[in-house]
């Protein structure tokens, strides 16, 4: 991960969103000002290429960013808008201003569209609903019909026809592919807040005379929690540094997909996981809504059911596995999802 | 806190290693069974160590002097990621290429370099480990055989136990009291090379719950060792044991160990005209962790190749493999079982049997569960 990258996202995601103001977005609020501190960033033209006015950051430059996203709970599309962004400049469509969600649930009929639970609907200016016909940008300020979704920024939403505003968009990009790395990078983020507010927790709270952290079963718990994180990160960063999916052309195209589905499905178990164990050591007081921890555990709960589950990537990479030519399961494992450098010869 | 394992890549000039181990493999395993294949790095078998010797691959990280190939740590990882791939037989060479072989190189003075790292790279020296005693399992730090000073040497008196391949090999390393009492723990342990020909020692082998003996109890009793039986320093086991473990923990043996069972169960699927939609998630989800236990056993071995001391790293790493290891004959056992008037071939189902009798031992051997998760929490500041 680079440290300057890192360091930067940590700095603008410390500063535009502290916990205050992220509760204020989960409680219903719009978060302008948020948005706003992290448009001047210059992040979100990171994706799209620098012939196009933009950064032309690779898949592994944006990591730390949408990593720092989770780790912070921002209640924004950081990522997706990124991506969007991208495809918009590589499309030769006009920008769009503010917030774009990925509605990958959708469909279109009689000239209208739907997409549901769209994440970040609610905070989202615009959605990019994928179909069978393309994509199309609509603006969900001209939605017809908004519903809640599965949590507090998620919506479901319809539009009965065509806005004038709206942007086509002509170019093949796999959004499913693109918000589950998004949200694997995103996820493994937000454990490692739960780690940290779990070690420092078990260090402080004393029971019985001494910390909980002195306690083996507590330790055992923790170091669990531990290996969750070092695995989910890892399984992340994987899913951000093949050779094959760095230029946002490729990641559009939704290159590399067994590794988003390994990153996805590994992060959503240890998801689970990670939650219970952090809750288990908080104790009562993680179930308050003033301590962060929930803020946290409540964007893993989200992220597992956004842009495809475990059992969704599972069954796509057990499927993949068994029908990659007949080689040997390590051979896969090492070709297609762990090696730096693409398929060896 | 533990610091964070990078994302790190096998040198190509390593990695190119891997085709013609592959291709050695696929000619000498030809026709050997699953089940037999499965015993990994449990199954003896001397020839096929030397034959494996003969094409310069047992002890290829030690320097060209002491007639290794000078190669670096990746270098053995793919052999040894090869090898776990293929259910290649490795018992007798494993630990004196893994663990005793770096050990003396790193520890042990000229003379002994000269004489044993020759002979483990000929595959004509083979070595046990002799940690564990009767009381002494987990709490290493308590034992008690015990090395007095005697003219021109030493007098070793004690007992190990749980000894992997002490009747096949012809050296022990063992770590034994030198000084002070069990009170004085970590304090006053050094480690011995011991020829288990000498007179008063005597090899009792243990028969396991799968039929094999590949572990035994060892009984040392007034058995004579000159001054060059000592390895290291005086009083410096401890030090040196626990080096020696972050290279036990860390290798793709950690997270390979079930590895015959599930190819093998693939291979199954694969014969299916439609494998259920049950068993393709539960393949993608082994899958998934193996992704990420690749990765971090790569960043292990980065941190070992810079000269780091990644212990509470390696045992992160290990604890998490030996969880997948587990799961893979559990989840495995429960598919086959989905439809009871569906049989499963004989030979999945006999690799299934023996993975699922001894994978219990995964998380024991090589450091508890437990004690792991005791480093993780140090490591974290808990303790």
């Amino acid at each position: 991960m680079d440290p300057l990258i890192s360091s930067a996202a940590d700095q603008l995601f410390s500063k535009a969103a502290p916990p205050e103001a992220v509760r204020e977005v989960l409680n219903g609020q719009a978060g302008d000002a948020m948005w706003a501190e992290i448009e001047a960033s210059g992040f979100l033209d990171g994706l799209v290429p620098e012939q196009l006015g933009g950064s032309g950051l690779s898949a592994t430059d944006v990591f730390p960013v949408l990593f720092a996203c989770g780790k912070y709970a921002v209640p924004a599309p950081v990522g997706e808008t990124m991506f969007a962004r991208a495809a918009l400049a590589l499309a030769g469509c006009e920008c769009v201003p503010g917030p774009v969600a990925l509605g990958v649930r959708s469909g279109s009929k009689h000239g209208g569209f739907a997409s549901f639970d769209v994440p970040h609907g609610r905070v989202a200016a615009w959605v990019l609903v994928s179909g069978e016909d393309g994509t199309v940008v609509l603006p969900t300020d001209g939605a017809s019909f908004r519903g809640p979704g599965s949590d507090s920024l998620s919506l479901d939403l319809r539009w009965d026809s065509c806005t004038d505003d709206a942007v086509e968009l002509p170019l093949d990009a796999d959004w499913l592919v693109a918000g589950a790395r998004i949200e694997s990078a995103a996820m493994a983020g937000a454990m490692e807040s739960i780690l940290a507010s779990s070690v420092r927790y078990a260090g402080e709270r004393v029971q019985f005379g001494r910390p909980i952290g002195r306690f083996q079963a507590v330790q055992q718990q923790v170091s669990i929690l531990t290996e969750q994180v070092f695995a989910s990160r890892m399984a992340a960063e994987l899913a951000f540094s093949s050779p094959r999916a760095q230029a946002a052309v490729d990641l559009l195209a939704g290159a590399d997909r067994p590794r988003v589905a390994a990153a996805k499905t590994r992060i959503g178990e240890a998801a689970i996981l990670a939650a219970a164990i952090a809750h288990g050591v908080h104790g009562a007081i993680g179930i308050t809504e003033e301590f962060d921890l929930q803020l946290h555990t409540g964007r893993l709960q989200s992220g597992r059911l956004r842009f495809g589950s475990e059992a969704y990537w599972a069954r796509e990479l057990g499927r993949n596995v068994l029908t990659h030519g007949g080689a040997r399961v390590v051979d896969f494992l090492r070709e297609e999802l762990t090696s730096s450098r693409g398929a060896s010869p | 806190m533990i610091p964070v394992l990078d994302l790190s890549e096998i040198p190509p000039e390593d990695e190119a290693l891997r085709a013609p181990v592959r291709a050695f493999l696929q000619e000498r395993l030809r026709g050997m069974p699953a089940e037999r294949r499965a015993r990994s790095w449990m199954g003896f078998d001397a020839e096929f160590s030397r034959d494996l010797a003969a094409q310069g691959w047992i002890g290829l990280t030690f320097p060209q002097e002491y007639g290794g190939l000078g190669r670096a740590h990746f270098a053995r990882y793919v052999v040894v990621e090869e090898l776990l791939a293929a259910g290649a037989p490795v018992s007798a060479h494993w630990i004196a290429d893994r663990q005793s072989g770096p050990l003396i190189l790193r520890y042990g003075d000229e003379t002994q370099r000269r004489f044993f790292l020759p002979l483990i790279c000929r595959a004509e020296a083979f070595f046990c480990i002799g940690m564990s005693e009767p009381n002494s399992g987990s709490d290493l730090a308590s034992v008690r055989s015990r090395a007095h000073r005697s003219q021109g040497g030493w007098v070793l008196n004690g007992r190990k136990i749980w000894t992997t391949n002490a009747d096949r090999s012809h050296f022990m390393i063992a770590l034994v009291r030198t000084s002070g009492t069990t009170d004085d723990r970590q304090k006053g342990l050094s480690q011995f090379v011991i020829d288990l020909s000498l007179p008063g020692v005597t090899v009792r082998p243990i028969r396991d719950l799968a039929g094999d003996e590949h572990f035994s109890e060892v009984f040392l009793d007034d058995v004579q060792l000159g001054e060059d039986a000592l390895i290291g320093q005086e009083g410096a086991g401890w030090e040196q044991v626990t080096a020696e473990l972050a290279f036990e923990r860390s290798g793709p043996e950690r997270f390979l160990s079930s590895i015959v069972l599930l190819e093998e169960w693939a291979i199954y699927l694969r014969s299916l005209a439609r494998p259920s939609e049950q068993d393709e998630v539960l393949l993608g989800r082994i899958v998934a962790h193996m992704t990420a236990l690749r990765a971090l056993s790569i960043a292990v071995t980065a941190r070992l190749v810079r000269g780091d001391k990644p212990a509470v790293e390696a045992a992160l790493v290990k604890d998490l493999g030996t969880e997948l290891e587990q799961l893979i004959p559990a989840a495995i056992a429960n598919a086959l079982g989905a439809d009871p008037g569906h049989a499963s071939p004989s030979a999945l189902r006999h690799t299934l049997a023996y993975t699922s009798r001894m994978a219990p031992s995964y998380s024991l051997r090589g450091g508890t569960r437990e004690i792991l998760r005791g480093m993780i929490a140090r490591g974290m500041g808990l303790r």
